[in-house]
């Protein structure tokens, strides 16, 4: 699954725009953020395919997901 | 009450006089210090339809209660004023140094009223105001006033200063503190019509807090949890810009060539792979930054000195560039070039502009020139296009002295100049309330437009400061927004800007405020007043000056009529990119206003009634004649 990353929340993976991570079966995306190493309190909104999703919420190695933090904005 | 001076200092520039007020108690108690005291202050001393650039308008200028007592971004003071551009309320925001200076000088605010006969200099020591001629910085630019001033009466002093903008009575034009602007909504012009050139002051007095142990522990708890956000890194790193890429790719809700475009089309159309633009903060920081410029006790800094060493912009060192600047003097005006940006945002902070609205003016003139609406016979021979960088340069100097006929069209802000020029050339004048639009597409944000719409001051950004719950779908308390849908933002735009009202009031920087959020803020204040305010006190404090606010613009008129979108958003739609297709209809902004002033307790022409100003005791500064019944 692709995992693409945001903004500030870059700074947990490198700098890199992405990670991928291969899952043999669904996973709550709390769990996921601890094996990719991105803080779950400073993520504000988790989307799957493009619309936001809860944090308990599970999913799939075909999903593509996105992690967004709050725009502080100028 | 601790942690207050129980003072304020009121200043005559026509009688030459100065006097120390006493203020009790209780006015802490409901308004506090900053955008609080300064709201109440200058609805007291003003009456209504007073001319906003005679003798009888105001400026306060009081630090947030936060200011100079060492909490991590306690960084901001509100100066309050009518504003000649919008003829409403007028309120800046700035991380001023001189606001340390007034916590440790005896007065919580200044109130400055009346008109010198020459232009002067207010030197304040403590509470001690001597007006000193300043007639040898006419026409000197803010930034060297400043220093000319520091370096005759000593570096103790903090300062803030006009330009030459304030001095010609620009009405979008600002006060500079030390690079800092207070800009917005035309404060120096103000300055400018009471032939007030500068102010200086030093303390030298030690506040007293209720709880200083507990303060430091506190302070030590912030900067900790500051220190390990990612947004500190972020922002330390790339500035305020940092989601400039994100908002034309992942948004397309970064509005651009007058608003023609949702993103900067020009440039992300044709980037190849791994190409930056270059006004992207991840192209241009680490190119040119020489240090950080942090506001008083910021831990976080955003602020940048930057510095263009080579190349026909070689000199340019400035303050910047805000994510605001990007926008005002890059996309709107289709500019990709960062030293020129960076130049021209240094002409703006020089000459004493705000360089939203300077920038947001120049890109309506520029499709004013497109279209052929312009005097060509009398422009000098500037091609005023967009992608003209040079042009806009030129263009910028003239409004500074209100040169010529482009320098005279454009100094005082798109509405006067649409207003002046006919031809329906307001349809492409991208302001509300005379207010230039700040660098959101709120065509794509409609909760951002309903904040825009209703803001006191015009389209501000910051009134409510809804964009990343908007952009982002959930922040704090908010849950599952969509940024499309006109439903339910009345509620969001009016909660949120109660809570961005006291970050004012305290002076937090609202750049912390995903780390404070309303939570943060009461056991600061208890810790430093004695007091005992719970985190439902906060927003009601937010509630109470919000609702003063309103009810200076009412005194003027300004009611639902003047709650309105630029033409451009209720009429073109995005054209291209992710946001494609979107605007805000009529109904949809009829929909909203109805709904926000439901939410607000307001009438349906948006007049506060009277129950809602007794239950935020009110009052007894408000007339209740002007009140709505319900
Ligand atoms: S984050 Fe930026 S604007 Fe806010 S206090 Fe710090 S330097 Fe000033």
């Amino acid at each position: 699954m692709k995992i693409r990353v945001y903004g500030i929340l870059r700074q947990y993976i490198d700098n890199r725009e992405s990670v991928e991570r291969d899952i043999s079966e669904p996973i709550k995306i709390n769990e996921l953020l601890r094996d990719v190493g991105v803080p779950e309190k400073y993520v504000f909104v988790v989307e799957k395919n493009g619309k936001a999703i809860p944090k308990d919420s599970l999913v799939g190695n075909e999903d593509e997901i996105s992690l967004i933090p709050f725009i502080s904005g100028g | 009450m601790k942690g207050v001076w129980n003072k304020v200092l009121k200043i005559d520039l026509s009688s030459k006089k100065a006097e120390i007020v006493p203020v009790n108690d209780d006015v802490y108690k409901k308004y506090n210090m900053g955008l609080g005291i300064a709201t109440y202050f200058l609805y007291k001393e003003t009456d209504g339809k007073i001319d906003p650039l005679g003798p009888d308008n105001v400026v306060v200028f009081s630090p947030g209660l936060f200011v100079g007592t060492g909490i991590p971004t306690g960084s901001k003071s509100a100066m309050t004023f009518k504003s000649p551009l919008t003829g409403g309320f007028g309120r800046a925001i700035v991380g001023a140094y001189l606001g340390v200076e007034m916590r440790k000088s005896g007065v919580d605010a200044i109130i400055i009223k009346g008109k010198s006969d020459n232009l002067v200099t207010l030197k304040i020591d403590n509470e001690n105001v001597e007006f000193i001629d300043a007639e040898e910085y006419r026409g000197m630019d803010s930034v060297l006033t400043q220093e000319k001033l520091r370096e005759k009466y000593g570096k103790a002093y903090r300062t803030c200063a006009i330009g030459r903008a304030g001095e010609n009575l620009s009405k979008i034009s600002g006060v500079d503190f030390e690079e800092r602007q207070a800009a917005r909504a035309g404060g120096g012009a103000v300055f400018g019509s009471k032939n007030l050139k500068a102010v200086i002051m030093k303390g030298d007095k030690k506040i007293e807090f209720s709880d200083e142990e507990k303060l430091k522990e506190l302070n030590k708890k912030w900067v900790n949890i500051i220190k390990e956000h990612p947004a500190t890194k972020a922002d330390m790193d790339y500035g305020s810009g940092e989601f400039y890429d994100w908002m034309n790719r992942e948004r397309g809700t970064f509005p651009s060539r007058n608003w023609q475009w949702g993103y900067f089309q020009s440039v992300y159309d044709n980037l190849k792979e791994g190409e930056k633009s270059h006004i992207d903060p991840y192209y241009w920081s680490p190119k040119y930054t020489v240090r950080h410029h942090p506001c008083p006790t910021c831990t976080k800094p955003c602020g940048r000195i930057i510095e263009v060493k080579e190349g026909k912009y070689a000199g340019t060192k400035v303050d910047g560039i805000e994510y605001e600047v990007l926008y005002s003097l890059g996309g709107v005006l289709e500019i990709d070039d960062v030293e020129a940006v960076a130049m021209m945002n240094e002409i703006c902070d020089r000459e004493g502009f705000d360089a939203i609205s300077a920038g947001v003016t120049i890109a309506w003139a520029m499709e004013a020139y497109e279209k052929d609406l312009l005097d060509k016979d009398k422009m000098e021979g500037i091609e005023l296009t967009f992608g003209n960088a040079d042009a806009a340069i030129e263009v910028l100097k003239k409004m500074a002295k209100r040169e010529g006929y482009i320098g005279e069209l454009l100094a005082d802000g798109t509405k006067a100049a649409a207003e002046k020029l006919g031809k329906n050339s307001d349809q492409f004048a991208i302001n509300i309330k005379g207010l230039e639009l700040p660098a959101y597409d709120v065509r794509g944000i409609k909760g951002m437009a309903l904040a825009l719409a209703v803001s006191v001051r015009g389209a501000c950004h910051l009134t409510a400061g809804v964009y990343g719950i908007e952009l982002g779908g959930s922040w704090w308390k908010y849950k599952g927004i969509d940024r499309l849908s006109s439903d339910w933002k009345g509620f969001e735009v009016k909660s949120a800007e109660d809570l961005a009202t006291t970050y004012d009031i305290f002076g937090l920087c609202k750049f912390s405020r995903h780390m404070y959020f309303l939570e943060g803020i009461p056991e600061l204040n208890n810790a430093i007043t004695g007091g005992e305010m719970i985190d439902a006190d906060v927003m009601t404090i937010g509630e109470r000056v919000y609702n003063l606010q309103k009810m200076f613009n009412i005194r003027e008129g300004i009611d639902r009529k003047y709650d309105t979108l630029p033409y451009r958003v209720t009429h073109n739609p995005i054209p291209k990119g992710v946001s494609k297709g979107a605007y805000v209809s009529e109904e949809e902004l009829q929909h909203m206003l109805d709904e926000y002033y439901m939410a607000r307790g307001w009438s349906k022409d948006s007049t506060p009634t009277g129950i809602k100003l007794a239950s935020l005791d009110l009052l007894d500064v408000v007339d209740e004649n002007l009140a709505a019944g319900i």
